[in-house]
């Protein structure tokens, strides 16, 4: 049947001050993909992963996400709980949550039951290796923990598509590149679809294909 | 079941996590509801003591001057007591009381009932008089205990008045109605000559004979007497209400009014600051797929259980000012502290619409936001 998980024909977006950040984007992201959108700062970079993940709708062009094409989507909100998990550079989490509360967010949003929500959260915890901060606060965890941490409460609800928008942007080399085998390793152990953003060459390196952006156009398919 | 459990949890860190800020918004909030349980309650008792004043007369029915507005004002001939008790067989007893108020000294002043002396048990029980004895004959006075507490009289010696007049001081009684406590009893004739209302009284009391219809009666009296009102004593309570209490209420609600919006403001100034501070959370949450709901209801949650924890301190703050305030000696005479738990749920009311009213404009703006702009911001 259909192997794509996200399809984007004709992405255009203008903000009301004129910038185009997106200029006729066409794309097409296969199931199990990792793939890597490589792009300078303004490029458009996190236009793009927003529209792909349902929180902003493109001034023209239509976006199909797991066969769905979300203009036609009455409640994003529902649409993103379920179907995608997202990961950000800074300040993922609620700091007033500890690690596995953070982790149960999304699977509050979809009305799971507590007992089942803990569970969850402590599987998932373990899968990224941090079995033994359940009850850490983000201030008690590294940057890397933390990123961890996102990565787990993204996965939350299983997603068709997770989306990671520069997630180890603000760590040290060493730790990033962690982070990447970690995300790599569930892209293939899970299946999860991945797009991740980045400035860096290292983590590019690690992606199945590489999609350059430069002024909001892709300059070229790796 | 217990589904919600993680938007309460997130309710409650954030509100410690901002502990200091809560602490003040709570308090804010406990001074708007103590303002209001005091200023009801000790609205309420004023009303209470007061109508039960009347009650103590044991009356059946009351007559007073039709047309007034209260009763301190209302003036009958007395010669009509004598007239309506031979007049109608129903009514076995009547007598007269003149209500007045007068100053002892520059600074105090003394309510005054006039009685005839062989009715006064209509109004004070032989077991109520705590020293001394009844008033018997003309120049004579019984003092309530409040009111005997303030004057610096004993039993014995004279209570002077204005101009030169005195009254002899006879006995003291308690009846456990603050109001009535704080009044002395004397001679009708006496009160009505240092009033200058010779030959007059304030009301009837009438009583009468077991088994009779009030209704019949005061059709009876109001037919014979149309510048007369005639009403069961309960009613007295509620139709002769003096100007005062009016004014009592209005100032009641009217301080009411101000503590609310004070409440409102306080709350509201909190949740703002509160939802501006957490505009990346909030993004966060949107982009995870909370929906404008709960994010709607994370905010408010926050606002009510402020507003709620306010009103708890509020009451005790509240209960705090009411015994406070009954137990200095100036208005321990009017109002004893009573509590009253519709009172407290009026509060409780209100302390919720407080905390809606004051939540509801920051979280509305909360709901608006955008994921993308909410992400953004730093
Ligand atoms: N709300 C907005 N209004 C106007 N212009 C905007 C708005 N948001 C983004 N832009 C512009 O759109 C362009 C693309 O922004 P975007 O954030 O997608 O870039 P990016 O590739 O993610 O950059 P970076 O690597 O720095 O994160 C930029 O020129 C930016 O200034
Ligand atoms: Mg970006």
């Amino acid at each position: 049947m259909n192997r794509l998980i996200v399809s984007a024909e004709g992405i255009t977006r203008a903000y009301h001050n004129g910038v185009v950040a997106l200029d006729n984007i066409n794309l097409q992201i296969e199931k199990g993909e990792f793939l890597v959108i490589l792009g300078p700062t303004g490029s458009g970079k996190t236009t793009l992963l927003n529209i792909i993940g349902g929180m902003d709708r493109p001034t023209t062009g239509k976006v199909f996400v797991d066969g769905t094409e979300l203009s036609r989507v009455r409640n994003l909100s529902q649409f993103r709980a379920e179907k995608v998990g997202f990961v950000f550079q800074l300040h993922n989490l609620i700091p007033t949550l500890n690690a596995a509360e953070n982790i149960q967010l999304p699977m509050c949003a979809l009305k799971m039951a507590s007992r089942k929500r803990k569970r969850r959260a402590l599987e998932l915890l373990e899968m990224v290796g941090l079995k033994n901060r359940v009850s850490h606060t983000p201030p008690m965890l590294s940057g890397g923990e933390r990123q961890r941490v996102a990565i787990a409460r993204a996965l939350a609800n299983n997603p068709c598509l997770v989306i990671g928008d520069e997630p180890t942007g603000t760590l040290d080399p060493e730790t990033g590149r962690e982070i990447i085998a970690l995300m790599q390793d569930l892209n293939r152990t899970v299946g999860t679809t991945l797009v991740v953003t980045t400035h860096d060459p290292g983590v590019a390196s690690k992606a199945d294909r590489i999609v350059r952006l430069e002024r909001g156009s892709i300059s070229n398919y790796n | 079941m217990w589904r919600e459990e993680l938007l309460f949890t997130l309710i409650w860190r954030n509100i410690r996590a901002r502990r200091t800020r809560s602490l003040f918004t709570i308090i804010g909030i406990g001074v708007s509801i103590a303002i209001i349980v005091a200023v009801m309650t000790l609205a309420s008792d004023f009303k209470k003591e007061w109508c039960g004043s009347i009650i103590q007369t044991k009356a059946d029915l009351i007559a007073v001057q039709r047309g007034l507005t209260g009763i301190s004002g209302s003036s009958i001939d007395e010669s009509l007591i004598g007239k309506i008790e031979s007049k109608y067989d129903d009514v076995e007893h009547a007598t007269g009381f003149l209500l007045a108020s007068l100053s002892l000294s520059d600074i105090q002043a003394l309510n005054i009932v006039g009685v005839r002396p062989e009715d006064s048990d209509l109004y004070i029980d032989e077991n109520q008089i705590i020293e001394g004895r009844f008033i018997q004959r003309e120049g004579e006075i019984v003092l309530g205990k409040a009111a005997y507490n303030i004057s610096g009289v004993e039993v014995g010696e004279d209570v002077r008045f204005q101009m030169d007049r005195k009254l002899k001081l006879v006995g003291i009684y308690e009846t456990g109605n603050t109001y009535i406590d704080n009044y002395a009893i004397a001679p009708l004739v006496d009160v009505q000559e240092m009033t200058n209302r010779q030959g007059k009284v304030t009301m009837i009391a009438l009583y009468l004979k077991p088994g009779t219809k009030a209704k019949g009666v005061i059709y009876a009296i109001e037919d014979y007497r149309p510048d007369l009102k005639v009403m069961p004593t309960p009613e007295v309570m509620e139709e002769a209400i003096p100007l005062g209490m009016e004014q009592v209420d209005a100032f009641t609600w009217g301080l009411s009014v101000i503590a609310i919006a004070m409440g409102v403001i306080g709350t509201a100034n909190t949740m703002s600051l509160s939802v501006s501070e957490r505009t990346r959370e909030i993004g966060i949450l949107m982009a995870i797929g909370w929906s404008r709901l709960k994010i709607l209801s994370l905010i408010l949650g926050e606002s009510l259980l402020l507003s709620v924890a306010g009103f708890g301190i509020g009451s005790l703050l509240g209960i705090g000012a009411v015994y406070g305030i009954t137990s200095h000696p100036i208005v321990s005479g009017y109002i004893g502290p009573s509590l009253d738990t519709g009172v407290f749920l009026i509060a409780l009311a209100i302390a919720l619409l407080l905390g809606l009213l004051g939540g509801a404009y920051p979280a509305y703006r909360a709901t608006r936001f955008s994921p993308v702009e909410a992400l953004r911001y730093e």
